[in-house]
Formats: C-alpha cells, structure tokens, sequence
C-alpha cells in the first residue's frame, strides 16, 4: 500500500537498503551526483557516507598495521589521541570540560585542540579517541539533528540525538573507528548526558569523564559532586577536576575549555591555562577559591625540603 | 487537435509530432486548480502569502501546511498536489544539509531551486532499477524563498524542471489576475512591510472567501531573523492594517 | 577436514605464480621439510585472515595443512623452485599490503592579519637515497587558497589533484570559487571518506577567508581540522614548530615591562621566520633541503604587497590585482 511512498522516500529503510546494494555495485567513483546540484557532495552523494576500503582479506588489520600507534609506535599514519573530558549533570544544567592538548605517539601535536563539538546551539559532544571520528561523526549528528527539527518541527531530544550516533558508528564496530564522547544537552525531560563510544555502548547518567586522564579527573569530580552544586561551584569542579588530569596525566593538558548548558542553549564559559591554574589560579572568575591548585604553591615554606622555622617547644 | 493529442499524452517519455510532452503539460495545468500562493521580493527579504482553502467548518485549518521550512535562511511555498511537494521539499532540505556538512556554508538559493528541479525531472518509465524513479511529472509548483550572498531572492519552479528567478509572482487558480495586479503595484524600492500588505491584498482580490488569519498563511525571509512563518497574532495585525 | 581443504584451496587462489602440478608439489614438500617446518607457512601464502582463523601452531599444525593440500589436483605454489634459500631467517611471514612510502620534507603556514605565507621544501627522498630535488609539495588551489601537502608523495599529489577536480565541480553547480572554509571542510570530508584506508598526508591550508583575514587550517591523516595561526607539519615538524612556538605565539617569553606581544606580525618579518625555519631545519635534518617555495596569499587590497617589491626573484601567479593576489618565491637550501 505504501509502496509508492517506499520508493521515492530517501529515508526508508528499503531505500537505505537499495542505496547500500547500488554501492556495492558502483564500485568507480564517477557517477552523475558528480554533475549538477548534487555535484560534489563526494562521499556523501549517496546519502549516506561511503569510504574507500583497501582490497585485501582483512581491512581492518590493514588499517591497525598503518594506524595503530599503540601496538607499534613506528607505524606510519599516526593518529591523533589522548585526552580529558568530562561532563556531568546537576542542578543548575549540565558542566562540560575538556582539556586541549593531542598527541601523535609521545609528540605533542597540538596544544589548542577544540574537543567540545558544537553539534547546534543546544547540543555538545566531546571528543575522545580519534579526533576526525569525532569531528566528522559529530558533524555528521549534527545534520541530521536538523533535518529531524525540520521534518517534526521539534528539537531531538537528547536520548535521540546520543542515539543517532550510537547506531551510526555501531555500524562500523569492529572496524578500527575510536570514539569516545558525550553527548550533552538540555530537552524537555531537563539537562541530560549521555555517554556514547565506538564499541557501540551508550549510557544515560549524571557524570562521566573519558581519556586518557579521566581516572584523574574523576578523583577531583566524585568528590566534589553535588546534585544541588551552584553554578560557579559547578563550573570550578569542571575547571578543577581537568586541571588535575592535565597536571597527572601526560597525555593531557595545556589548557582547559569549559562550557555550561542551560534550559535556553549552551554557552562557553572560558578557556584556562592548566600551567597558569596550577601557579595562579584560573584568574578572576567566578566560583575560584583565588590562588594557585597546585599543592607546592600551598605548602610553599612547609615541605620538608623546605621547612618552616621550628618553633621553640613551649 | 484533442484527438491528435491522445495519442501522444499516455506516455510521459513521448514527444508528440509536435514537440510536445503533454503529461508535462497536463502536470502543469493541475497548478492552475491549486489554491493561490503569492510571493514578493523585496531588499529587505522575500514574503511568502498562500491561500488555505478551508472547505469545512470542521477542518483544522492550522493543519492545512503550505509554507515549509527548507533551511533557516529558505523558505518555500506550494501549489498543486501539495503531497508532491513534500518530496521535493524533503529533498531540498537533505541537499541544503548535505551542503552544509561538506562546505560548512548555506547553500545558495539557486542551487537548492536546482537540486528540486533536478528531482523535478528524475520522472519515466524506470528501466533499470535506478533510485528514486518517480512514473510521472510532480503535479506541484513552488515558490522558493532565501537569502544568501546575493541578496533576497525569489524562484519559481514548475513540474517540467525550470526555473525562473521573479521579484514577484503568483502561482494557482487566481495567479493570472494575480499576477496582473503584482506587475502594477509591485516597485523596486518595497519595504518589507509593504510587501506584506500587498501579498495579502492581492490574495483577498482572488479569494472567495472573506480573507482572514485562519485561511492564509505568511512567511517572510529576513536577513536577521531568516525564515519565519508568522503566526496567528502576528497575522492579524497585517491583516487589521491593511 | 572437508572444510579445511576448502580454504586451503581458496589460499592457493591469492598466490602469485605459476601453477604447477601435484608431483612437482610433492618435490617442493620434500625439500622443504628437510627445513624448518615454519618455512613451509612461509610457502603456502593461506591468506592472514585463514591462518588466523585457525591460529595453527607452526610446529604441529602446519603439516596437516600441508596433507589437505595434497589431494587437490591443480594448486598454485608460488616459485618454489627459484627460491633463495631462506633457512637464516626461518621466521614465519606474513604478506602485507603496504602500499605506503614516506618522502621526507617538510611543510609550512603561517597566518597573519591579511595575508597567510605557506612554504615547503623541495627535496624528495626514500629512506637516505634523495629521488629528486624539486618535487613542489605547496600548491595553489585558487586565488585566495594555497595547499601544502607533506608525507608521502604519490598519495599527496592524487589528493591535490582530487581537490582541484572538486573545487571544479563546485565552480560549475554554484558559480563562484569555493571559499576557504569550505575548501577546509572540503577536505576533511575527502580525507575522511579514506577513513580505512588512508591517505598517508598531512595537509596544511593557507589562505585568506571570506572576512579578508589571513587563515591556516592544519588536517591530520583522516581528516580531523583546526584553525591555527601557525603550523608545521613533516620530517622536521619537532624541530620547526617549537621554534614557531616561540616566536609567533611568543610561547615562554615575558615581554618587556609596560609592553605586549603584537598579535599579528607583519609580512617581513614571517617571511624571515620561515627562510630561517628551512635553513635551520635543513641543517639539522637529512630529509630536508635543496630548494624552499613560499607562497604568499594577500587579502584584497592588503598593504603588505609594498613590501613585496624588493624581493628578490618574486613571481605573481594571479592574473588582477584587484582581488587576492597569490606570490611564490623561491630560495636555494643546501643541496648535501
């Protein structure tokens, strides 16, 4: 009965079915989508992202040969990884935090990674493991969150959204994409988080940290949580849970990007240096005790290597 | 002359005799039983005004939708077989985000009017098995509003796959008086408020009914706040000034 | 055991090769048991994902692999007789596919307030041997977008071309140049779509945007982009870039009581930054050299073009003056 509208649908299932059986059958890649309107849309042409897949028996340990600077810190093609982020959920909305430093095997290949990911003005998500997985995922989340307000004529929720995303790179396990993110947002159940990786998990919560250095990070936030937290105070646990990561984990660090969302959007709050923070403090802002969070700038005068003067015994 | 024609208007692949495709044609002309939209290009933005034909008191007139969202900066508006249109306009609106993913910048008004018209034309007796093989011509005509780098702009699109870029046109049953009245009062210096009260005067000159917020609906495309359909209130304050 | 035969059969189909029949087969075994039994995997090319799938052990395993192959009448064996004799690195081997090289070099951009500078040395090597000493790694894209592209150099150069094909098509369906943030997005949904199997580049974008800005966009493999103001990429990246650190983000300098660092500097002195960076670089690493291109994008109108004129051996590659203009110019590095 729904035949007609089955055929011309460019989101039905049968039609994603027939796009995937065109491809496997359309192996060059001159086509028509090449010319007029569409000209250019690459590897999108189809509707839904292709990739280019080496001819060999196993693509998959192909790639981990060239790209897995784990297993062998000489392989070619390194990717970019290590990180913190956190983000978690209370009162007042949802706090996310990130640090900014990437690293190629032990090279510190950037220093002002942005690794919150605007996905539209209520939606964050971080980014954790390859950089271009979450880039170009998150992006791609990103316009069909759009389409979904244009087709509903409401925005996705944020299950909906983390969901999207789940099931998109689910479709690549096992095939080498690493992602690690949170999906954050404010819908009409309030502020939510989800956590969403490239093994295919997803998790509902209220506070999550992810990399390299999240076991850090998740020393200072446990402690320090709070449903009930204010604003500041929440926004000086993000600041102070990712300085702690970047001050013990060595593939994290250099500075601090914080982010706050609320019921009308998200909004960046700042970014902070972790060398600074550690000397100095985050500077004038609000929810900061003032001073440095480095424990030598505390006990300054009162280490053993540099003691206080001995008081006489009374 | 109607007998010649039925020979060649059964198959929409076959020309006849005197170059003509007459299920194109035929397609062309279900526009003409359409409800009236109207649209005007101004410097400030593009108005959008449709007549919605509320046949009984027992319809939902706010769910008659013949001005839809394309993009934030688009906007388009119907005539015909609306369900066609849903289509087409689905179709903009995953080519204006499949833009917008690879180029990281709003497509422009007249590719989007393209990539319709290119859907537009993708109609025949499917031979092999191609994507998306519509049998016949969409019987819908639309009215495509935007703002890009050029400016506010206004096309216009018909079942064969053209388009045509217009200050102001009418589409549907009354476009030609419509129109006729666009070419008199239409001026190149038109406010945007302007252009409001004369899309809905002219829709009221072609109307049967009395004119009021429940059976038209407006949209404009604005540079700062891009596309907007106005809503009840707002409607009636244009309607109450005019 | 039928099942067994099957895949060996279907391991001998990948074996390049002449085909030779059982007897000759039987030889080969004969001989080559006399060797060390994980030769005899070295032999049969099974194809990785059938080895490991029955993760047999050399030891025990591999002869009855052997047997099974036995009874197919025509199987597929590779040389066995011109093989050189391999007893001393009686290691079991897998083929791989590699089809990657590195070539040395390396790339450079820096972005000031109305014009971006990309440079790249022009020495191509494989391992210590130097192939050519002019392969350009730096390309202009447009007027207003200049590619630079550095890690190994077929794949590089079938990228750049692909580029241009894409900013083709884009000038055609949308009737102007493609701007530079899109060129960047562009890009990154390129590299992307090689998400498994990459291109082995690193690309650095200069230009000017669409505001009249200079810009630098810097990629990694697949694809994942950032906005910068200065960037190396390559062979000497650890060598350059730390050096950029400090005099372009003025990293671990206090500037002087009362005043503060510029935030943009001005065209004379990038371009003495980055002559310096190459000469530097080429001191200290063996895959840089022989020749430097720096490509200079102005903004429409940019003031810097003054400074232009006294350089010595400075070409203009656009047409117009009146909108971005693109210079290259190009320097001698020691050639040793």
């Amino acid at each position: 009965m729904n035949s007609f509208a089955e055929r011309f649908s460019t989101t039905s299932a049968t039609s994603q079915l027939r796009k995937a059986q065109a491809l496997a059958a359309e192996e060059d890649d001159i086509s028509d989508a090449m010319w007029g309107s569409e000209a250019g849309f690459g590897s999108l042409a189809k509707g839904v992202p292709t990739f280019s897949i080496p001819a060999v028996a196993d693509p998959t340990a192909f790639l981990r040969l060239h790209t897995d600077d784990h297993a062998d810190p000489n392989c070619r093609i390194k990717i970019q990884h290590g990180t913190t982020t956190l983000a978690f959920r209370f009162q007042g909305g949802v706090i996310v935090a990130v640090d900014s430093r990437a690293t190629a095997g032990s090279y510190v290949a950037s220093g002002t990674v942005k690794k919150v990911i605007e996905i539209n003005p209520y939606l964050l998500g971080t980014m954790a493991g390859g950089a271009a997985d979450c880039q170009y995922w998150e992006t791609y989340l990103g316009i069909h969150c759009r389409l979904h307000e244009l087709r509903n004529r409401e925005r996705i929720s944020v299950s909906a959204a983390s969901k999207y995303l789940s099931n998109l790179v689910y479709g690549y396990k096992g095939m080498g994409l690493s992602m690690g993110t949170m999906i954050c947002g404010w819908d009409k159940t309030g502020p939510a988080v989800f956590y969403v990786d490239s093994d295919g998990t997803r998790l509902k919560g209220d506070l999550f940290s992810v990399g390299s250095g999240s076991t850090f990070a998740y020393g200072v936030l446990d402690q320090g949580y709070r449903w009930d937290l204010t604003d500041e105070e929440a926004q000086e646990l993000g600041r102070r849970s990712i300085y702690a990561a970047g001050h013990r984990d060595a593939f994290s660090g250099n500075s601090c990007n914080l982010y706050h969302v609320k019921e009308d959007g998200w909004k960046f709050i700042g970014n902070y240096d972790i060398a600074k923070m550690h000397y100095d403090g985050p500077g004038d802002v609000p929810g900061a005790p003032g001073g440095g969070y480095g424990y030598d700038i505390r006990v300054e005068g009162l280490t053993s290597a540099n003691p206080p003067p001995v008081t006489a015994a009374a | 002359m109607f007998l010649t024609r039925s020979e060649y208007d059964r198959g929409v692949n076959t020309f006849s005799p005197e170059g003509r495709l007459f299920q194109v044609e035929y397609a062309i002309e279900a526009i003409k039983l359409g409800s009236t939209t109207v649209g005007i290009r101004t410097p400030e933005g593009v108005i959008l005004a449709v007549e919605k034909r509320v046949q009984s008191p027992l319809l939902e007139s706010s769910s008659i939708e013949k001005i839809m969202e394309i993009d934030s900066h688009l906007g388009c508006a119907m005539s015909g077989l609306t369900a066609d249109a849903r289509t087409m306009i689905d179709h903009a609106r995953v080519t204006a985000q499949n833009h917008s993913f690879t180029y990281d910048e709003k497509i422009k008004v007249e590719s989007v009017t393209q990539a319709v018209c290119d859907l537009a034309l993708r109609f025949g007796e499917s031979v092999h098995d191609e994507d998306a093989m519509m049998s016949r011509p969409f019987g819908v005509a639309l009215l495509i509003a935007g703002i890009d780098e050029l400016g506010p702009q206004l096309y216009h699109t018909d079942p064969s796959g053209t388009f045509v870029r217009y200050d102001a046109k009418a589409i549907g049953s009354g476009s030609e008086a419509a129109q006729s009245e666009l070419q008199d009062k239409w001026h190149k210096q038109m406010t945007l408020k302007e252009a409001q009260l004369l899309t809905l005067r002219v829709l009221k000159q072609v109307m049967e009914e009395k004119l009021d917020q429940h059976n038209v609906q407006l949209a404009q495309v604005t540079p700062n706040s891009g596309f907007e359909i106005l809503d009840e209130t707002k409607l009636k304050e244009v309607i109450e000034a005019m | 055991m039928s099942d067994r035969g099957k895949s060996s059969e279907k391991g001998g189909e990948l074996v390049f090769g002449e085909t030779i029949r059982v007897p000759t087969v039987r030889r080969a075994i004969h001989l080559s048991i006399t060797r060390p039994l994980s030769f005899l995997i070295l032999r049969f090319p099974l194809r990785p994902i059938y080895a490991q799938q029955y993760s047999f052990d050399p030891l025990s395993q591999s002869l009855f692999i052997i047997a099974s192959r036995l009874s197919s009448v025509n199987l597929a064996f590779a040389r066995s007789n011109s093989m050189p004799d391999m007893v001393s690195i009686a290691q079991p081997q897998q083929r791989q596919f590699n089809p990657y090289s590195e070539n040395g070099g390396t790339i450079l951009a820096i972005a000031g307030a109305d014009f971006s500078v990309i440079a790249g040395d022009t020495r191509q090597s494989e391992g210590y041997s130097i192939q050519t000493r002019y392969a350009p790694k730096v390309f202009r894209l447009t007027d207003k977008a200049v590619l630079a592209v550095n890690g190994f150099a077929a794949d590089g150069n079938m990228f750049v071309k692909k580029v241009r094909q894409r900013l083709e098509w884009y000038r055609h369906a949308h009737a102007k140049d493609m701007p530079l943030r899109a060129i960047a997005r562009l890009i990154q949904t390129m590299l992307y779509a090689r998400r498994f199997f990459p291109y082995y580049v690193y690309n650095i974008l200069g230009g000017i945007e669409d505001d009249g800005t200079g810009a630098v966009y810097s990629f990694d493999p697949v694809g994942s982009y950032e906005r910068e103001a200065c960037r190396a990429a390559g062979a000497a990246q650890s060598l350059v870039q730390p050096f950029l650190d400090n005099q372009i983000y003025f990293k671990n300098q206090t500037p002087a009581p009362g005043t503060s660092h510029p935030v943009h500097l001005p065209l004379s002195t990038v371009l003495s930054l980055v002559i310096d960076s190459f000469t530097s670089a080429t001191e200290r690493h063996i895959e840089v050299g022989d020749g430097l291109e720096m490509y200079v994008v102005l903004a429409k109108g940019s003031a810097s073009v003054q400074g232009l004129g006294n350089i010595r051996g400075i070409q203009e590659l656009t047409a117009t003056d009146d909108g971005e203009r693109v210079f290259v110019i190009r320097r001698e590095l020691k050639k040793d």
